[in-house]
């Protein structure tokens, strides 16, 4: 699958990202596709609270977690596993909800268990992000 | 050969929080509002739900990779 780079907003100047549509899927529950940034330097993927509360995946006896941004800083974040929906292929993967992302992008597709099940090869010279779904999908 | 990019940069412009809801082809914001929530009834109440949804900012550089 292949996906051109979008370009954003930006100060000075626009960006070019690499991002994808997903649907996050929990249980009977879906998502719209949300344009999700996929980064080969988070550790993790992590999600918005706003999705797991629209999906109302209870996380009331989760507990929280930290992680850390590149500066060190701490944030709090909460365990759980979804279904992500990308190009008409579906994978469980875990991920870790917050409501202290510091970052314009809200969903971000980080390496465990996502860069583990696809071949992603990022194109930046062409601007294009190649997924391929290698396993486990379900 | 480079690909098209899809530029979502004049139609995000007037958009600085929340989220916005864009036609698949990029080309149209169709409703936006302050959380995932609000935005998504929008358009499941206006039966617009062919859509795909980006958080909003002003400002989409100097995220940890951030790019040239």
């Amino acid at each position: 699958m292949n996906f051109p780079y979008t370009t954003l907003p930006g100060i000075p100047k626009d960006t070019k990202r690499p991002l994808i549509p997903a649907k996050f899927i929990y249980k009977d529950k879906s998502t719209l596709p949300i344009l999700t940034l996929v980064d080969s330097g988070a550790d993790y993927s992590y999600l918005t609270m706003e999705i797991a509360q629209l999906l109302e995946i209870d996380l009331k006896n989760v507990k929280f977690e930290k992680s850390f941004g590149i500066n060190g800083s701490a944030f709090l974040c909460y365990h759980s596993k979804i279904t992500i929906e990308i190009g008409g292929h579906q994978l469980d993967i875990p991920v870790r909800f917050s409501n202290q992302l510091n970052t314009p992008f809200k969903c971000v597709l980080g390496q465990e268990n996502f860069f583990s099940k696809t071949r992603i090869v990022f194109e930046r010279y062409k601007w294009n992000l190649d997924i391929k779904v290698i396993e486990n999908e379900k | 050969m480079h690909m098209q990019t899809i530029n979502l940069s004049k139609i995000l412009k007037n958009f600085s929080s929340g989220w916005v809801a864009i036609t698949p082809d990029y080309k149209r914001v169709v409703a936006s509002g302050r959380t995932l929530k609000e935005v998504t009834d929008k358009v499941l109440k206006e039966k617009q739900d062919d859509v795909v949804l980006i958080p909003a900012s002003k400002n989409y550089r100097g995220f940890i990779t951030s790019a040239s």
